[in-house]
């Protein structure tokens, strides 16, 4: 077989592009499935929160609908976009988005536990305790995903409501909508411009 | 190249036990001994508590302090010997598994300054079990399905301690149900899985 | 020494290659999504990928998901090989010319 320098030249280069192209597609793809389900919560955690700061006699609806809210469209994006559709699939991706499933599963159970455990809690209080284990799912995922943007942001928004549940009470509702709505908001949309 | 289905499935067979005993060689080396180190200290405080009350913050200080210094020289010594064989991505993987626990008591910080508990009682079993929630956690991120059993299993059993034991003998159930799986499963997974 | 490939050295199939060997050796890629990437038709992606599993270098998975038929690639070990020595190959030209 026979090839000529510029032949061999210009193979070697469509293999270079077509790697390159290949991973960045790859990434992207994931990127985009990832992130439409954190612009989802986000909207939905911005919208939710701030209707309960100016209604906090239906506090308690808002809330359960907020939380049928996002475990219905949570099911609807595993069911429509879950691994099952995504453009790479392997033993270890599935592996991975059991693992990662399982953790926001069993945090639920847990944070059940320990609102029962330290009895009597006022609302208030269960609603930044609630909000800040959030926020702590969010930082460990970021380690877990080596990403410290969503690390250093799951950090900030802890700290706002800490803040916000010390100095300024009346306001946390509002505030957790802006800071935690915001921050899912955020994250989803610099994923998908980091990786369009 | 031509195998039977015979030989396939022994070969299949031999992967799969090879993958089973090299999950088993790495829990007994990196997770044994902080699991030998934390079930001591939870059984010895424990007990310490149930027959010293008064000495309590003495006692769980003393415990602690010694048992992040024996953590600091176990993660100190794994690293030096694993550090070198490792690639800068692992190394930085090792790096991320390490900021896990101060990040994680940092929230527990926060949640107990929210939260307030109000007894002593409630504050260990709020301790015990965000402990063993971190374990859970530690468990799915590194596939460690021994990891994760255990956390649930001394979570049900704080639970039960703090609602079906009576008060006055929760630190000696917490001694026997909390810190003996933790100290049995260390040594287990120690002697049993080199 | 290592040697061209004649399977692989065809522009398409090296494309496919190429992209294949980009990911891990246990992922797999969607028949669409690799067809969109390459920007090919059905019959030339099919065709070549037939070309491909015949000398052993890609698997084909047909499967089903949420009741429609979907079709996965990989590159098998064989593939990940045949692509490195006719880069290798490939490189030793350019060497050997002095580029």
């Amino acid at each position: 077989m026979n090839v000529s320098t510029e032949e061999a030249k210009e193979s070697l280069s469509v293999v270079q592009v077509t790697n390159e192209r290949m991973h960045r597609g790859v990434a992207s793809a994931q990127a985009r499935y990832s992130s439409d389900l954190l612009v989802l919560w986000g909207l939905i955690w911005l919208a939710g929160l701030a209707l309960v700061q100016f209604h906090r006699e239906r506090a308690v609806y808002i809330l359960a609908g907020l939380g049928a809210g996002a475990l219905v469209t949570t099911v609807l994006w595993i069911w429509r976009r879950g691994p099952k559709q995504a453009v790479v699939r392997s033993d270890a991706s599935r592996k991975t988005f059991r693992r990662v499933f399982w953790f926001w599963v069993i945090l639920n159970p847990y944070a059940f536990a320990w609102i029962l455990l330290l009895a009597p809690l006022d609302a208030l209080q269960v609603f930044a305790f609630m909000c800040t284990l959030a926020m702590f799912g969010f930082s460990v995922l970021g380690l877990w995903f080596n990403s410290p943007f969503v690390v250093v942001l799951g950090l900030t928004v802890t700290a706002a409501i800490v803040l916000g549940y010390l100095l300024s009470p009346a306001w946390l509702y509002l505030l957790a909508a802006l800071a935690g709505g915001g921050t899912m908001l955020t994250t989803g949309i610099h994923m998908r411009i980091r990786w369009r | 190249m031509s195998i039977s289905n015979e030989n396939a499935a022994e070969s299949l067979a031999a992967v799969e036990d090879t993958i089973s005993r090299t999950r088993k060689a790495i829990a007994s080396t990196y997770e044994s001994p902080f699991l030998i180190v934390w079930g001591v200290v939870w059984v010895s405080g424990f007990l310490g508590t149930h027959f010293f009350l008064q000495w309590v913050n003495w006692i769980w200080g003393f415990l602690c302090t010694v048992g992040a210094a024996a953590t600091a020289v176990i993660c100190w010594r794994q690293f030096r010997v694993w550090a070198p064989t490792k690639t800068a991505g692992e190394r930085r993987m090792g790096l991320r598994t390490s900021l896990f626990w101060p990040l994680f008591f940092l929230y527990a910080f926060v949640w107990l300054s929210i939260m307030e508990p109000h007894s002593g009682i409630q504050m260990n079993a709020f301790l015990c079990t965000a402990v063993m929630f971190a374990y859970v956690v530690i468990g799915l991120w590194f596939d460690s399905w021994i990891m994760v059993f255990l956390g649930l299993g001394v979570t049900a059993s704080t639970l039960a301690g703090l609602y079906l034991i009576p008060p006055a003998y929760y630190c000696l159930w917490m001694a026997l149900a909390g810190g003996g799986p933790l100290l049995v499963t260390g040594l287990y997974i120690g002697l049993r899985w080199k | 020494m290592s040697e061209l490939n004649g399977v692989i050295h065809q522009p398409v199939r090296l494309r496919i290659m190429a992209s294949l060997v980009a990911l891990d050796k246990d992922e797999q890629v969607d028949f669409t999504y690799l067809r969109r990437l390459l920007k090919l038709t059905d019959g030339n992606l099919g065709a070549h990928l037939a070309r491909l599993e015949a000398a052993g270098y890609i698997k084909i998975e047909k499967t089903f998901v949420a009741r429609k038929p979907r079709t996965y690639v990989r590159a098998t070990g064989k593939g990940h090989d045949a692509l490195h020595g006719h880069i290798a190959a490939l490189e030793q030209i350019l060497r050997g010319s002095g580029k």
